[in-house]
C-alpha cells in the first residue's frame, strides 16, 4: 500500500534517466526511441530514432541543465504510460526558461521505449 | 457494431462516424509514408487528421471550460483519468466532481501553443501550453495534456493532466 503505483515508478525512472542523459551526453538518448517514435520539438516534427537523435544532437548549446518542478504519470487504456514534466532549463549562459514536456512510453520486448514526445518552451506572448 | 480500430479499411466507408474513426488510421499510415518520401495526396494539402481531431477537441474543451464546465462530462468515460495539480481522479464522476468544484467564478484560458501526435495505438496525444486567468487573480501559465481515444466512433478523453506553471524560484 505504501509503494508507488508501477506506472509512477516506470515514469519517474524514465524521466530521471532522460534528463540525466540529456544533460550529460544526449548522443546516448537513441536507445529510448524506435523507428516509429515521433518527436515534436517546438512545433517541428521528427519521426524515427535517427531523425530524433539528429535533432537533439544538433541543438545549439554546449551545456544544458534541466530542473524538474513537477512530474505526473498515468497509465493509459492501451497499457502505455503517459508522463508530463514541467520544469526549467538553462542552456549555456542563457537565462533560465520554463519548459513543458510530454512522453508516451510503451513496452516492447520487455523494454520501455518512448513512442511519442512533445517539447515546448514556456514562452508566451505577453 | 465492431470496434476495429487497428484494422486497415478495406472498403470505402460511407457512414460518417466510421469514416471519422478509420481516417485516423489512414492518417497514421500516411504520416509514416510521407516521412519516407511517399506522399498520400489525400492528406498532402490538408492538416493531418490527428491534428484536426486534436485541435477540434482542444477548442471544444476550453470553450466549454470557460463558459460552462459542467458540459465537459461528455468527453470522459468511467475509465478516464485526470491528474489535476498532482491529485488523481478517476472516472467521469470523480473527474467532473473535481472540475465542478474548482473555486472560481470566471475563468479564461488563452492557448499559446498546441501540439498533436498520433500514437501507436491509434490515439491522439495533445499538449497545450497557455495562460489562464481565474476571477481577479493574476495571469498564470499552465500546461495540459490530453490523450484522446476513439470509442464507439466517438473521441473521448482517456487521460488528462493539468499543471500550473509555477516554479520554485531561488535557484
Amino acid at each position: 500500500m505504501g509503494d508507488k503505483p508501477i506506472w509512477e515508478q516506470i515514469g519517474s525512472s524514465f524521466v530521471q534517466h532522460y534528463y540525466q542523459v540529456f544533460d550529460t551526453d544526449r548522443t546516448q538518448l537513441g536507445s529510448i526511441y524506435t523507428g516509429e517514435s515521433c518527436l515534436t520539438w517546438e512545433g517541428q516534427q521528427f519521426q524515427g530514432k535517427a531523425a530524433i537523435v539528429e535533432k537533439l544532437c544538433s541543438l545549439p548549446f554546449t551545456k544544458i541543465a534541466h530542473s524538474i518542478t513537477a512530474q505526473d504519470h498515468q497509465p493509459t487504456p492501451d497499457s502505455c504510460i503517459l508522463s508530463m514534466v514541467v520544469g526549467q532549463l538553462k542552456a549555456d549562459d542563457d537565462q533560465v526558461l520554463g519548459f513543458h514536456q510530454t512522453f508516451l512510453l510503451k513496452s516492447y520486448s520487455n523494454a520501455w521505449v518512448c513512442t511519442n514526445e512533445i517539447f515546448r518552451l514556456a514562452l508566451h506572448n505577453l | 457494431m465492431e470496434r476495429q480500430q487497428t484494422q486497415q479499411p478495406a472498403v470505402l466507408i460511407s457512414q460518417p462516424e466510421k469514416r471519422w474513426a478509420l481516417l485516423s488510421q489512414r492518417a497514421c499510415f500516411s504520416f509514416r509514408f510521407s516521412c519516407c518520401g511517399v506522399s498520400d495526396p489525400n492528406v498532402m494539402a490538408e492538416k493531418p487528421v490527428w491534428e484536426q481531431i486534436g485541435e477540434g477537441f482542444v477548442q471544444h474543451y476550453y470553450q466549454q471550460f470557460d463558459t460552462n464546465r459542467q458540459n465537459l462530462a461528455d468527453i470522459y468515460t468511467d475509465s478516464s483519468c485526470l491528474t489535476w495539480e498532482g491529485e488523481g481522479f478517476q472516472g467521469k464522476n470523480g473527474i467532473m466532481g473535481k472540475i465542478n468544484s474548482l473555486p472560481f467564478k470566471t475563468i479564461q484560458h488563452s492557448i499559446t501553443a498546441q501540439d498533436h501526435q498520433p500514437t501507436p495505438d491509434s490515439c491522439v496525444l495533445s499538449m497545450v501550453v497557455g495562460q489562464l486567468k481565474a476571477d481577479d487573480d493574476q495571469v498564470m501559465g499552465f500546461h495540459q495534456m490530453f490523450l484522446l481515444k476513439n470509442i464507439d466512433s466517438k473521441w473521448i478523453c482517456s487521460n488528462d493532466v493539468f499543471r500550473l506553471a509555477l516554479h520554485n524560484f531561488g535557484h
